[in-house]
């Protein structure tokens, strides 16, 4: 019997959709069997994400409303055995679906795979309301602006009003320069306002841009340091202990002689 | 250095002068402190007057009554001790009386959250910006105060709202309401009770 894993944020563009592709496919890569599924009808994106957008003839409407096979709708992934996706419909909305109907359906997918992953859209509506409603833990994105932490814990409230018993955050895009200077909440910042365990951080990457474009989750790329971060959240999901990873910016020998010319 | 210092408690106004100043810079800081309190001021017209560093209290105090008799102010007494310390806070937070039931949350309120009830409040834990509580009774927050706070809705001025860390977006007792003050708070807090006082709401460290 697998887990399903809601990830959410409450505010669009923290990288909800991106951290359920690099999560997915970084579990999949430990040999796990995974399904992401796209919850954000009528605004799909992690297909786009995971490179999958042409192999789409069925979707979660269909799934739901008895049009097609669970079987059918599911998408195998390029690279990996065991990842699969369950792509979002794009010409219906949030109330195409119920939440009976997606608690049916979660409680089938975890029959079939180890990780059910539910890519949650922005916004505390229906959406949210159907990408919760099977899930027995949670992972919220913020990034380190007040807004973003602001709305995280508008979520955390929700989740807990919902009875999800396990909610971590993961932090993204943090640039530790930035933090070095004062001029971004640092970790213990957005963990003393949340108060919820944390289970990533991860770096600022221009890579995620590239990675986005191409189709290719950055967990596959080895330089990549948001990659190496998403992989050890991902160990750390299935109970590995994993330290954070060290974000200290190294100064390099030109970075030095800058600064003795720059006093 | 100001020569001059405005602080307020449950008993009043105090005007506290540093005597080892000049007298005119004295006299100049008082009256830029009457400008800038002008809005606190409001009716009150009697201040209680403490003299610091001074040699000669008879004298000094003539000179502060006069002055302060030229801008239209009383004095009502003066004390060597200071207005931040021990005196008569006892008494007052002792008199706290509370009614109904308690409702006791040990967890954070988070924002969106709103709790309602009809005697005290009692949260172990943060109150985070965007969560609300309002109460008939007492608001007692142990844990960090950032949300929004109504205390005594049906009306009861007696009633109080503390918090280990005192940094709410709106506070309201009974019919007062207190907005926080423009800019950050202190990078040090210390526990602090809000409370209606001659018909607004004062802000007392304890």
């Amino acid at each position: 019997m697998g887990e399903v894993i809601v990830i959410t944020s409450g505010k669009g563009g923290v990288g909800k959709t991106t951290t359920t592709a690099n999560i997915g496919t970084a579990l999949a890569k430990i040999d796990k069997k995974v399904v992401l599924v796209d919850t954000d009808i009528g605004l799909r994106n992690l297909d786009v994400v995971l490179g999958l957008e042409n192999r789409i003839v069925y979707d979660i409407v269909d799934v739901v409303k008895g049009h097609c096979r669970l079987n059918q709708a599911l998408i195998k992934d390029k690279r990996l055995e065991g990842l699969f996706l369950l792509p979002a419909a794009q010409t219906k909305d949030k109330n195409a679906v119920t939440e009976e109907e997606i608690k049916k359906l979660t409680e089938d997918l975890k029959e079939k795979f180890d990780y059910v992953i539910m890519d949650c859209p922005a916004g505390i509506e229906q959406g949210f309301k159907n990408a919760i409603i099977g899930a027995d833990r949670a992972i919220v994105v913020a990034t380190p602006e007040v807004s973003s932490v602001r709305d995280a814990d508008r979520i955390i409230g929700l989740l807990e009003a919902n009875e999800i018993p396990d909610t971590r955050l993961v932090i993204n895009r943090l640039r530790p320069q930035m933090v070095k200077q004062g001029d971004m909440m640092d970790i213990e910042d957005i963990i003393d306002i949340l108060s919820i365990k944390l289970i990533g951080v991860i770096p600022e990457d221009e890579f995620i841009i590239v990675s986005t474009n191409r189709g290719e989750p950055a967990v596959n790329n080895e330089d990549s340091m948001a990659g190496k971060a998403y992989m050890n959240t991902a160990k750390r999901i299935v109970g590995e202990e994993v330290p954070f990873l060290n974000l200290e910016v190294q100064e390099g020998l030109l970075d030095r002689f800058l600064k003795i010319f720059s006093k | 250095m100001k020569a001059v210092t405005l602080k307020a408690n449950t008993e009043g106004i105090f005007l506290i002068f540093d005597m080892n100043e000049e007298l005119l810079k004295i006299e100049e800081d008082l009256k830029k402190t009457f400008k800038e309190a002008a809005a606190f001021w409001g009716t009150e017209k009697e201040v209680f007057v403490i003299l610091e560093n001074s040699d000669q209290e008879v004298e000094d105090m003539k000179i502060i009554e006069n002055l302060l008799q030229s801008l239209g102010i009383k004095v009502k007494n003066h004390r060597h001790d200071s207005p931040g310390g021990q005196h008569g806070q006892t008494d007052s937070y002792g008199s706290i009386q509370s009614e109904g039931s308690t409702l006791l949350l040990q967890k954070n309120i988070r924002s969106g959250q709103k709790i309602e009830h009809d005697g005290t409040i009692v949260v172990i834990g943060d109150v985070n910006p965007g969560a609300e509580i309002k109460a008939a009774g007492h608001v007692i927050i142990i844990g960090n105060l950032k949300g929004n706070v109504f205390a005594g809705y049906n009306g009861d001025s007696e009633t109080v709202i503390y918090a280990n860390r005192f940094e709410p977006s709106i506070i309201k007792i009974a019919d007062c309401i207190a907005k926080a003050p423009e800019g950050s708070f202190s990078d040090f807090p210390e526990p602090e009770l809000a409370r209606i006082i001659k018909g607004r709401i004062v802000i007392e460290k304890i």
